[in-house]
């Protein structure tokens, strides 16, 4: 009896009649949205365009239940990447799954609105116009029989009247609820998941991007190991061969002095550690040095470019340190780039900017060198983008032939 | 003495073959893979001993350990001293699988000492056992819970790691600082705990290295 008894579903109503008066518009929009594909072979701007229209629609549509359910239903639809040119913005909307749901849910919503309309207005008009001739059928009496409802004999009229109110009473407001429960569910299923897919999309994406993670911190680790064992092992080793033999000519009394003596063998020793020495800066190169913990990005950057041959004006213009882990990697990703500027760039200037606020830090590098750089032939650049893959970071190049080489980095910072 | 270098580090080449030259040992060939290396000693060469980088091309895994395999059955009788970068035990172990005459087992960072390390080259060459005292380590480590070697008191099994390295009772005597007629007794004792017969002669030694590295089989 409470269920019954509850007030009338105003809200419910509400939401049902703007759905209503949505529903042909979003159909409207979708057709115009389908008609503009083939516009696009002229320019995907009304294409763009009516696409937004129908998604602000969308958005409309699902923010209604917020009235009644405290939360809109779903997600905002995503937008297309603002770096894509217009038809690949086009075309990543088309094949975006919550996209393609957007027309199905309109077509649905169309027939959804029919029916509610027609259910609507013949559960509220019926019992008015029952009302109304019984209330005319009373004070005109029922001579003449002309009258609506007026063939009835009073008992009759009454019992209608009393079945009508109790519809009203009870009936109505129970259709209300049930359609608008009707379309919470229609809305939520077809828009609702787009919070789903994007998860999945996102899952996915981490998945990858931690395989390739794991595999490129493992080809870093055995590239580490054999340059350290080819080189720096292996001259060490001669070093102790080499002190080896002065030790045993100076137990000998240096038997051999002059060229082939202990002092030529001590020289050619201290080559031996210097150039270890080198070798295990170079290699420490692309790990995490020291200064850049201190310092910071600019200090241990600059460090950096003034072991390189060509001039490097860095600027770096960071609101905050970024967190240790993006440090590296832009710290990482930088002196990689400079360094294939030093191997290709025949010694032209280059120049690193490293900017961005809390969301987005960019780093660019660039030089006038010759150009011609390709992510699919430098294995340099290629393990730069692996790696930055693990923060979600992307990278950017463009290297015309003739130059100059720009090659931007991002690294978002959530 | 005339020995083989294989070693793919050219440096390491040319500084080790002028050592081993000054210590009168003669290099016949310094090579840089284990091809060559098998290529060398096909044309008849006449060597006493190899010395084998573990790690060489194409893959810079084990090329060395197999192509001393290949050498230990095809020239038994040429001594064969690995180099190598860490104490890879089962590298030794295979190694020693086919007996511990002429074998020898270095790690590379011991080869400055040059009189230690000419002095295992001319133990392999003649037909000893030079075993990096680490990688013996090691391989006691693994032998010291079951086996015969159990039965062994702790001074044993270290007269018996100095063994394994290649040592004779003189050179054992000195290392743990105990006179050799004392050395001679644990020999003595270590023969018998591993029933290792009077008859074999010098035999024993080796049997009794063979044993200790096997241990961990037992």
């Amino acid at each position: 009896m409470r269920r019954l008894l509850r007030p009338f579903p105003w809200a419910q109503l509400g939401l049902l009649c703007l759905g209503i008066v949505l529903a042909p518009l979003q159909a409207i929009a979708l057709a115009l949205t389908g008609l503009a594909v083939p516009l696009a072979v002229l320019s995907p701007r009304p294409f763009l365009f009516l696409a937004e229209g129908l998604a602000a629609l969308c958005a409309l549509d699902r923010t209604r239940f917020l009235v009644l359910h405290g939360r809109a239903v779903g997600q905002p639809l995503p937008g297309a990447p603002r770096d894509l040119d217009g038809r690949d913005q086009m075309a990543w909307l088309l094949a975006h799954p919550a996209h393609q749901r957007v027309a199905s849910y309109t077509i649905v919503r169309l027939g959804l609105a029919a029916i509610q309309t027609l259910a609507l207005t013949v559960t509220l008009t019926f019992p008015l116009v029952v009302l109304a001739s019984a209330a005319a059928g009373f004070s005109l009496g029922y001579e003449p029989r002309g009258v609506f409802l007026g063939f009835f004999d009073p008992v009759l009229a009454l019992l209608l009247v009393a079945v009508t109110v109790t519809l009203l009473l009870f009936g109505v407001p129970a259709l209300v609820r049930g359609l608008a429960w009707v379309d919470h569910r229609i809305t939520t299923t077809l828009l609702g998941s787009a919070e789903t897919d994007e998860l999945e999309r996102r899952v996915g994406e981490l998945v990858s991007a931690r395989e390739r993670t794991v595999s490129a911190a493992d080809d870093e680790r055995s590239r580490l190991e054999r340059d350290l064992h080819d080189g720096a092992q292996q001259r060490l080793i001669a070093l102790s061969v080499l002190l080896g033999q002065v030790e045993g000519r100076l137990a000998a009394g240096d038997p051999a002095p002059g060229d082939g003596g202990a002092l030529a063998l001590v020289r050619r020793a201290r080559d031996e550690a210097s150039g270890t020495i080198d070798e295990l800066r170079t290699l420490t190169r692309g790990l995490r040095p020291p200064i850049l913990e201190a310092r910071g990005l600019d200090a241990a950057l600059s460090a950096v470019a003034a072991r390189l041959p060509m001039p490097v004006d860095i600027r770096i213009d960071l609101p905050r340190r970024p967190d240790p882990a993006r440090e590296a990697m832009l710290y990482f990703a930088v002196t990689e780039l400079l360094t294939n500027v030093a191997k290709h760039a025949q010694g032209a200037p280059a120049s690193v900017e490293v900017y961005g606020d809390g969301a987005l830090i960019r780093a660019i590098v660039a030089d006038a060198g010759p150009g011609g750089a390709d992510v699919a032939r430098g294995t340099g650049l290629r393990g730069i983008a692996t790696r930055l893959a693990g923060v979600d970071g992307r990278l950017f190049l463009s290297s015309p032939v003739g130059g100059p080489t720009v090659i931007t980095v991002e690294v978002p910072c959530a | 003495m005339r020995v083989v270098l294989a070693e793919d580090s050219g440096l390491l080449r040319e500084v080790l073959t002028g050592a081993l030259v000054e210590r009168g040992i003669e290099v016949a060939a310094a090579v840089g893979d284990a091809e060559q290396l098998l290529r060398f000693l096909d044309r008849g060469a006449e060597v006493d001993a190899v010395i084998i980088d573990v790690r060489m091309p194409p893959t810079f895994t084990d090329e060395g350990v197999r192509a001393a395999l290949v050498i230990r059955q095809r020239w038994p009788r040429l001594g064969v001293l690995i180099l190598s970068q860490y104490v890879e035990e089962r590298y030794a172990a295979e190694l020693l699988a086919s007996g511990a005459h002429g074998v020898g087992y270095l790690l590379k960072d011991k080869v400055g000492d040059l009189a230690e390390f000419s002095d295992a080259l001319a133990r392999v060459a003649s037909g000893g056992t030079a075993l990096d005292p680490d990688v013996v380590g090691q391989l006691v480590v693994r032998s010291r819970r079951q086996g015969p070697l159990a039965r062994l008191t702790p001074r044993e099994r270290d007269v018996l790691s100095a063994m394994a390295e290649g040592r004779s009772n003189a050179g054992i005597a000195a290392k743990l600082v105990v006179g050799e007629g004392a050395v001679e007794k644990h020999v003595t004792s270590i023969f018998a705990k591993l029933d290792l017969n009077e008859a074999d002669g010098q035999h024993r030694r080796v049997q009794a290295v063979l044993t200790f590295l096997r241990g961990d089989s037992a």
